[in-house]
């Protein structure tokens, strides 16, 4: 069908529209425009932060494939984020759905939610200050509870721990926000398809199974996306947990660009990598958008 | 969208990025600093009148002890310099990159920690941008409270950490060494004398352990301070200069002779359990606790331990002090420490240079140098302070112009592929992964690959 041309008022209508949107252009390219594309500028530089930067090209990137250190970093950060999904996804629907039936629901609701209001320095600090192996509480608990096998790990001192309590420690902190985001969601299910699937004789998890997940599943699929684009960025919980140990077993490309910018004073190098991180976001987001698809469930 | 429309747009985003370009680049030309000093004080250090804003930096977060120490000495500076505003800006940590974005922009605190690093030849690249001051004309001035230059009033071993060829471009504010603290009760109860070889030491460790005690403690989540122990024995064993060639890349680490020695000690030194239970999970400031609650008798560590924990200290805890052990028939230096020194410098381009400077002529005065050491027990960089109990020889050496060894061999301001190929094969040979051997085949190789 050919493209109408717009009468008058509806062009002064759209014409009326820009100054309004002006300073919020103005923000945003101040502000994302800007710094973005300057990082594309000094990822083709090498640049210590102080003298002029000098052009090198695709030279950065390059150096980005011959170095093992990101390599291991681009695998500690996949098992940082599909490790945090399965942990986060179960117990977020768990809870947001669990929560929903019981007496005290808000209550329980609240107190998960809690830690949210914490900073990510103060909850990170929190939990290791708990895994100290001579001070922590959870050795404490473990040897009073005769585990004192278990109490003499050193939880974030082993490369096969460590990564197992930055990700609790990342649930635990935000976990309460996805079990609103999934109570919402499940709140929206209609209670007489519910009640129709128990009439059928239908378990709770059956009627979990076939009745609410499928109907949650746009919001799933939405919350999936968003935690793989947080999982690739991790940064703080890991910087103020283990920086990185033991033995860069927690190294993801956050932490290592940061070391790289900061303490190596390789801005350019360091802008490489983050526009590698991403290009990865973008592809993963769109791939991960198309993978997901399905017909949406009409209700 | 019509034609006209589409070039109106184009123009207007044109208009805006134009306009973000100038602002933002031309920050730098030209403009200089306001400076408010009335006097108009000057390096040849004629006394000036100072007023206005000053902006120092501190290493300590705000309610520290040491950052009530610095605000007290603030609350003075203001009172002898009537006009004068102090405003103490946390910089250290993980708040240093914020300090250096600050520089970047042009718009530094005035009296700064870093931006000096005198292992480069140009002193590295804010002062060979011409944005850290050069302090020699006012170095070369008498100094208040001391017999002759400002420079002179320093300890002839600290010279050369503030020094880029023949200029000065920071003031001390204090010294710092690495060297081993022990608990005076744990080695008087098991009649264990100071160690002065490394045999000794072992020795000493053995006894400590027989008794139920860990000998050592250590935190195995910040590798510096494992690194420390694999410094000290590659000093002794083959001396400075080829470590420093081996992490250049210049010379082969594994090959050096003293090296295999050196890697065997350190293993013997990590062997059977002679580290604190769990070490490898601990961050510094619970390695610190253990040895001050008594559950390890020895950590290496920095001169800044008693000050940074006195808060913490039981009131009977009696603390020595030794330096790290000889190793016998080591052809290194037997002698050497390593450390380095708090240098305060003077941001070329902050708003009152001269304010700046008074400040750090205020911190070098004999009282404050003094109360700097009682109060934290830490070690004054300016001739004629007491040095504190257990640091009067690391306080001659220095009055004698002996030099430090830099405190972790600079390599933490070095490449990551660097830091892990020198860092990464010592935690390794500490949490028990490999031996001695592979540990210097792993650095060697790696310090050669970093290098390309």
């Amino acid at each position: 069908m050919p493209r109408t041309r717009p009468n008058l008022l509806e062009r002064q209508r759209r014409r009326l529209v820009v100054p309004f949107l002006l300073p919020a252009l103005l923000l945003y390219a101040l502000f994302m425009l800007y710094p973005a594309f300057t990082t594309f500028y000094v990822a083709l530089t090498e640049w210590n932060g102080v003298s002029a930067p000098e052009w090198v090209g695709v030279d950065n990137f390059t150096r980005l494939t011959d170095d093992s250190l990101f390599s291991s970093t681009i695998t500690n950060t996949i098992v940082f984020t599909v490790l945090g999904a399965l942990v986060l996804f179960p117990g977020a629907m768990f809870f947001g759905y669990v929560t929903q039936r019981l007496p005290l629901g808000r209550l329980y609701r609240f107190l998960i939610l809690a830690p949210v209001a914490l900073s990510v320095t103060t909850a990170a600090l929190l939990w290791k200050f708990l895994a100290d192996p001579n001070f922590g509480a959870v050795q404490k608990v473990l040897r009073a509870v005769g585990l004192d096998s278990l109490a003499s790990v050193e939880l974030l001192g082993r490369p096969n721990t460590a990564m197992l309590m930055v990700v609790l420690a990342t649930v635990w902190h935000g976990i309460g926000l996805w079990m609103m985001f999934f109570a919402a969601a499940a709140e929206r299910v209609p209670a007489e398809l519910k009640e129709a699937a128990t009439l059928d004789g239908a378990s709770s998890f059956q009627v979990f199974r076939h009745v609410v997940w499928p109907l949650m599943w746009e919001v799933t699929r939405t919350l999936l996306i968003l935690w793989m684009i947080q999982g690739l960025q991790t940064f703080a919980f890991i910087i103020a947990m283990t920086n990185g140990g033991p033995l860069r077993a927690t190294e993801v490309i956050g932490t290592y660009l940061y070391k790289v910018a900061f303490a190596s004073s390789e801005f350019g190098y360091a802008a490489a990598i983050a526009v590698v991180l991403f290009a990865a976001i973008l592809v993963l987001t769109l791939l991960s958008q198309r993978l997901t698809r399905r017909e949406s469930e009409q209700y | 969208m019509n034609r006209r429309s589409l070039l109106r747009a184009t123009a207007v985003a044109t208009a805006v990025m134009l306009s973000l370009t100038a602002c933002i680049t031309s920050s730098d030309d030209g403009d200089e600093p306001e400076t408010e000093s009335s006097g108009g004080g000057d390096a040849s250090g004629a006394p000036a009148e100072i007023t206005g804003d000053l902006e120092v930096v501190s290493f300590y977060p705000e309610g520290s002890p040491d950052f009530e120490r610095l605000s007290g000495l603030a609350e003075a500076f203001e009172a002898q310099h009537d006009g004068v505003d102090v405003t103490l800006t946390f910089g250290g940590g993980q708040d240093v990159p914020q300090i250096e974005a600050r520089w970047r922009a042009d718009d530094p605190p005035d009296v700064n920690y870093g931006f000096l690093d005198v292992t480069l030849p140009d002193g590295g690249p804010w002062v060979a941008a011409g944005d850290t001051m050069n302090l020699q004309p006012a170095m070369e001035q008498p100094l208040e409270g001391y017999d002759g230059t400002w420079e002179e009033a320093i300890l002839p071993g600290v010279r050369p950490l503030i020094s880029v060829g023949d200029d000065i471009y920071g003031a001390p504010e204090s010294v710092t060494t690495l060297q081993f603290f022990y608990n005076e009760a744990i080695f008087d109860e098991l009649g264990i004398e100071v160690p002065e070889t490394f045999d000794d030491l072992i020795a000493a460790a053995d006894t400590i352990k027989a008794a139920g005690i860990a000998p050592f403690t250590v935190t195995g989540t910040f590798l510096p301070y494992m690194q420390v122990y694999w410094d000290y024995l590659a000093l002794r064993h083959f001396g400075l200069d080829g470590l420093q060639q081996a992490i250049a890349g210049e010379a082969e680490l594994a090959s050096l002779p003293g090296a295999q020695e050196a890697a065997a000690d350190l293993e013997a030194l990590v062997a059977d359990g002679n580290f604190l239970d769990g070490f490898r999970g601990v961050d510094f400031t619970s390695a610190q606790m253990s040895f001050f609650q008594g559950d390890a008798a020895m950590i290496l560590m920095g001169s800044w331990l008693i000050g940074e924990m006195a808060a913490a200290i039981p009131a009977d805890f009696q603390t020595g002090t030794f330096a790290f052990p000889t190793v016998d028939g080591g052809s290194g230096d037997q002698d050497g420490l390593f450390g380095g020194t708090n240098a305060q410098v003077v941001a070329a381009k902050g708003q009152n240079p001269d304010a700046a400077e008074a400040w750090l002529q205020f911190i070098a005065d004999p009282a404050n140098q003094t109360a700097y050491v009682e109060s934290t027990g830490g070690i004054s960089a300016y001739t004629g302070i007491p040095a504190p109990e257990g640091f009067e020889d690391v306080t001659a050496m220095l009055e004698e112009g002996a030099a430090f060894a830099p405190s972790y061999m600079g390599v933490l301001a070095l490449s990551q592929e660097v830091q892990t190929a020198y860092q990464q094969p010592i935690a390794q040979l500490f949490f028990g992964e490999i031996d001695g051997a592979t540990m210097l085949t792993q650095m060697s190789e790696g310090l050669q690959a970093a290098a390309g």
